[in-house]
């Protein structure tokens, strides 16, 4: 019986070290949690004088590279979407044994304090605890969140995922995929902006909306009053204990109108802080006042990088003005914050040839029709349906391995129409998108060869033209743009291909837009 | 409690462990024994633990009293067992499926019934320990064995949990015996009966449950398939089935060996059966034996009339059929084989003429494909939703597929790798028939064998299926 115990220990460990070393790093998602842990790492810093926690809206809405601009300092972002604060103290609690911390920045919203009880916030939780090493707070944590039949998953990524095999052993993601367009030491920003559906959402919400900005302090009746916040407790005596400066701020989002008992959550929270000790900015108090308008979003509940920025200048403001940091540049604050924002956004114009005379044009007719605000409208018909029809730029000089964007603004002729788009290199490397310039949503989107295509969006202008657009990572260094009327039926990544009875589509050439992301370290 | 469950991974170690720690006192080590089937079977539904208990108790009075008792009072007493186990099998499994049928005989001639279709519950491994206890009585009423006294042994024997719910049925004479005895703890036992689990975890996560993908997506949309897909269909579910239950045998075997019991082989290989006669030897050969002892040697065997033994036979397959499961579907499969082995039992002396000297060899090489196709097409009523199901299937062989099987090069992969798998597994079996594998495996280095089970540990993390929302049961559950 010993030597079976003896050799089953012996096995175990053995096997233990192998799930560990080989498979669970293949297995493990790649995140953008992931890669700003691996970039800190990397770094090689043994202190940090400002971070950022809390959960996506901590990652989206605040760009280290401005702080550390303006304020010359080292800061980093760590914010993991959908992580819920029992998650977020048990990164600090890790994180804080090993770098020294001066101060830490901790976005809070409702959902900050929510226990994971779904599949979906218990899968979340997971972004964080899988960056975490073996200890006994990750136990800890875990157990409490999980049911103990869950736990060898979430221990074990290769357990948790064995169902994805083929893709993690052999497939594309068992390469590392490099994280979102715009990424700078843990700030994941985005260009998107709001789409009508959201708009008429805002709409909705307005009374919320208007309760909440001009009576900040005053309780809504008939809600809910009593939260609880001791998971924030805990950060604060964490925090405390390792001489750590806490700051709570809630970023804005247009999630927070929904309901229209938040409001008295924030009021909540903000006399907790205060009762705390801590300081508390919740920037949907201000909202108006601070500038914020629906251009500042990707979607409810995120800014955009125009809405980061803002967020980001609001906080530089306050950290100097109640003395966390100091400003030491010779130059007027506002302009140095204003220098290192353009100089973050470094969004390269790629200039195409536009001229769509120029262009190669297969089985397609082109009609100039009249002009608009956007530029000339030109009316695109197919004149084959027999053989694939397309009309193509010439080939433009691009940055292989870097990430791209292509917009164009089209519309139906009539009720219906369908635009494929594509950014195309040497076949079969190319990113499509097929849009349905009707209702104003991409109906569908292809990544070939080497392109990765990472978003692929169709928004409504207020005239009625859709801005398509997509975005992905090219692998090449010389492209061209593809692009034709198509319908729903023929599958992304062939739209061109011969069809019968294609509606005629309206497009605007001087429209094209193709813009180069450049990555900020 | 699911052998391919986490449940299972913790209960079994603390079991085992326990059970070495007490195997020296037979009382403790029946108790530990019986309180760890009981919770096992509980983990399921433990209101019917009552079954087990109610059978447990008729079946060890029934014995104690049959040795002591009048002739007269002999047959009345195998009555009490019989009546009452196979009535609450029958009960549990068939009265839903005999009203339903009655309700339907009467619609097809105008008449319509209004009553109310029985919706009950089929106890998990009612099937089992009703036909291992019943063996029991029988056994001690023909006088082959003496009944035991010792009752925790016989509550034990009855409810052993490795292979409480899907088999072997085990017989009195085998196993109640070894519930007597004191077991010594043996490090090459315990080794061999862990590497049995591994291959009947195999089987189960990785060919069977990965066939069952195919195998349902095939056959319960049935109009969606045709051709080459149904064909593909039916002999992954020829393997899924066998790999499913084949698997659950060598966990249960492994698990009791383990423990030092020793339970009777239920699978060998029975795909590569020369004859459908042979198939039965190799195919749950438990439940093959058992009906062969208590159904059809004692209405008559093979010493009546060519008629008649024809009969019986055929009457065997079909309620070996109806064993299954309270479905017609079950019935011609089982009808099905009976069929053809009346027709091979009447042709028996031609076939060996035929296949005698130089053609000896041709035996193999038609027998073995003839006799899996065989299955296979019998399989289709096995497998089938409903009989029209299973005549849609049979008619759409012919047609051309009109959906994909698989949609993705990933999908693809994973249908590549079920093949790999299941070609692994038959060379296996044939790699095994001539060399113990175990033999061999205890004749290599140390690095060589680590390295093999660190192989097999990792293909079953890998390509086994398992997790939330994906374990499944084992399909003789049902049964």
């Amino acid at each position: 019986m010993k030597k079976l115990l003896l050799k089953s220990l012996f096995f175990i460990i053995i096997w233990f070290f192998i799930l560990e070393c080989f498979f669970d790093p293949r297995f493990k998602r790649i995140t953008n949690f992931h890669h700003t842990n691996v970039e800190f790492k990397d770094s090689k810093k043994a202190a940090l004088d400002l971070i950022f926690l809390g959960s996506s809206h901590a990652e989206q809405s605040y760009i280290p590279y401005i702080f550390d601009d303006v304020l010359n300092i080292n800061s980093h972002n760590f914010g993991c979407s959908g992580q819920r604060l029992v998650v977020t103290n048990a990164v600090l609690k890790e994180f804080l044994k090993t770098i020294k911390v001066k101060t830490v920045v901790l976005d809070l919203f409702w959902g900050s304090f929510d226990y994971p009880d779904s599949d979906e916030e218990k899968g979340l939780q997971l972004i964080g605890l899988d960056e975490l090493n073996f200890s006994l707070e990750k136990l800890r944590v875990s157990n409490e969140i999980y049911d103990f039949k869950e736990l060898p998953s979430v221990f074990s990524p290769t357990i948790r995922n064995h169902n994805q095999w083929t893709d993690k052993l052999f497939g594309a993601n068992s390469k590392t995929t490099k994280p979102k367009l715009l990424w700078s030491k843990g700030y994941a920003g985005s260009h998107k902006i709001l789409t009508q559906e959201h708009l008429k959402k805002i709409k909705l919400n307005n009374e919320n909306f208007n309760n909440f900005i001009n009576n900040p302090s005053q309780l809504t009746k008939g809600q809910r009053t009593n939260f609880d916040f001791s998971a924030l407790k805990k950060t604060i005596e964490i925090c405390k204990n390792n001489n750590v400066q806490l700051i709570a701020v809630t970023a804005p989002a247009y999630s927070v109108f929904n309901y229209p008992g938040s409001k008295n959550f924030y009021i909540q929270l903000d006399k907790f802080c205060h009762k705390s000790g801590i300081d508390y900015i919740n920037f949907n108090k201000s909202f108006n006042e601070s500038g914020f308008n629906e251009s500042h979003f990707r979607d409810m509940g995120h800014l955009n990088t125009n809405g980061a920025i803002m967020a980001t200048t609001k906080l530089v403001n306050f950290l100097i003005k109640k003395d966390y940091f100091y400003y030491k540049d010779d130059i007027l604050l506002n302009d140095k914050i204003k220098s290192a924002s353009s100089s973050f956004i470094n969004v390269k114009n790629i200039e195409p040839n536009k001229n769509i005379n120029t262009w190669t044009k297969i089985n397609n007719e082109i009609k100039i029709l009249e002009k608009s605000k956007h530029g000339r409208v030109m009316r695109l018909e197919r004149t084959n349906d027999t053989s694939s029809s397309y009309v193509a730029s010439k080939n433009f000089n691009v940055v292989n391995g870097q990430e791209y964007s292509m917009s164009i603004l089209a519309k139906p002729l009539k009720n219906e129409g369908f635009l494929g788009l594509r950014l195309s290199g040497v076949y079969p490397n190319r990113l499509d998108a097929v849009f349905d310039l009707s209702s104003s949503k991409v109906k569908n989107t292809f990544s070939g060869g080497d392109f990765h295509l990472t978003d692929a969006s169709a928004v409504e202008l207020d005239d009625g033209w859709v801005k398509c657009e997509i975005r992905g990572r090219v692998s090449s260094e010389l492209v061209r743009i593809i692009f034709g009327p198509t319908n729903s039926q023929i599958r992304p990544g062939i739209w061109e291909s011969k069809a019968a009875r294609i509606k005629k589509i309206k497009i605007i050439p001087e429209s094209i837009k193709v813009q180069q992301a450049v990555e900020k370290k | 409690m699911l052998f391919n469950s986490i449940d299972f991974a913790i209960f079994f170690p603390i079991t085992f462990l326990l059970y070495w720690s007490v195997s020296r006192h037979l009382v403790l080590r029946n108790t530990l024994i019986l309180i760890a089937s009981y919770f096992f079977y509980a983990q399921w539904d433990a209101r019917f633990l009552a079954l087990i208990i109610i059978s447990s108790f008729v079946d060890y009075y029934v014995g104690q009293n049959l040795p002591t008792v009048s002739d007269k009072k002999r047959k009345t007493l195998l009555f009490v067992s019989l009546a009452i186990n196979l009535g609450l099998l029958f009960y549990f499994k068939y009265a839903g499926f005999f009203v339903q049928t009655f309700v339907d005989a009467f619609t097809i001639f105008g008449q319509k019934l209004n009553v109310s279709t029985l919706k009950i519950i089929l106890p998990v491994g009612i099937s089992f320990y009703t036909f291992q206890t019943l063996s029991y009585t029988i056994d001690i009423y023909k006088g082959n064995i003496n009944p035991t006294k010792n009752k925790l042994a016989f509550f034990s024997f009855v409810a052993f949990f490795p292979q409480l719910v899907a088999g072997p049925i085990e017989r009195a004479s085998n196993l109640l015996p070894q519930f007597l005895v004191v077991h010594k703890f043996n490090y090459k036992k315990v080794k061999s009966g862990l590497l049995m689990m591994a291959l009947g975890f195999f089987k189960k996560m990785v060919i069977a449950d990965k066939a069952a993908v195919i195998v349902n997506q095939v056959y319960n949309n049935p109009s969606d398939h045709g051709g080459l897909h149904i064909v593909f269909a039916t002999l992954l579910f020829a393997f899924q089935i066998y790999c499913d239950f084949s698997g659950y045998s060598d966990i249960a075997i492994g698990a009791s060996r383990t423990m030092g019991f020793r339970l009777m082989k239920n699978f060998d290989s029975p795909y590569f059966s020369k004859s459908i006669t042979e198939f039965w030897r190799r195919w749950h050969i438990s439940l093959s034996t058992w009906f062969k002892d208590y159904v059809y040697i004692p209405l008559g065997g093979n010493r009546a009339v060519p008629a008649r033994v024809y009969f019986n036979l055929f009457l065997v397959f079909v309620v070996s059929g109806l064993w299954h499961g309270a479905a017609f579907g079950f019935i011609i499969w089982g009808a099905l084989h009976g069929f053809i082995i009346v027709l091979e039992k009447h042709f028996s002396k031609a076939r060996n003429q035929f296949f005698a000297g130089n053609r000896s060899r041709l035996r193999h090489i038609i027998g073995i494909p003839m006799t899996f196709l065989t299955t296979c097409f019998a399989w289709v009523f096995f497998r089938s939703n409903s009989i029209q199901d299973a005549i849609q299937i049979i008619s759409n062989i012919f047609k051309k597929p009109t959906t994909p099987v698989y949609n993705s090069a990933q999908e693809a992969l994973e249908i590549y790798s079920l093949i790999i798998f299941i070609a692994l597994l038959l060379v296996f079996e044939v790699a095994h028939k001539r060399v113990k594998i175990l033999r061999f495996l205890n004749a290599q280095i140390f690095i060589f064998r680590w390295a093999l089970y660190f192989v097999i540990i990792y293909v079953l993390i890998l390509f086994g299926i398992y997790g939330d929302n994906q374990v499944s049961e084992f399909i003789y559950f049902q049964f």
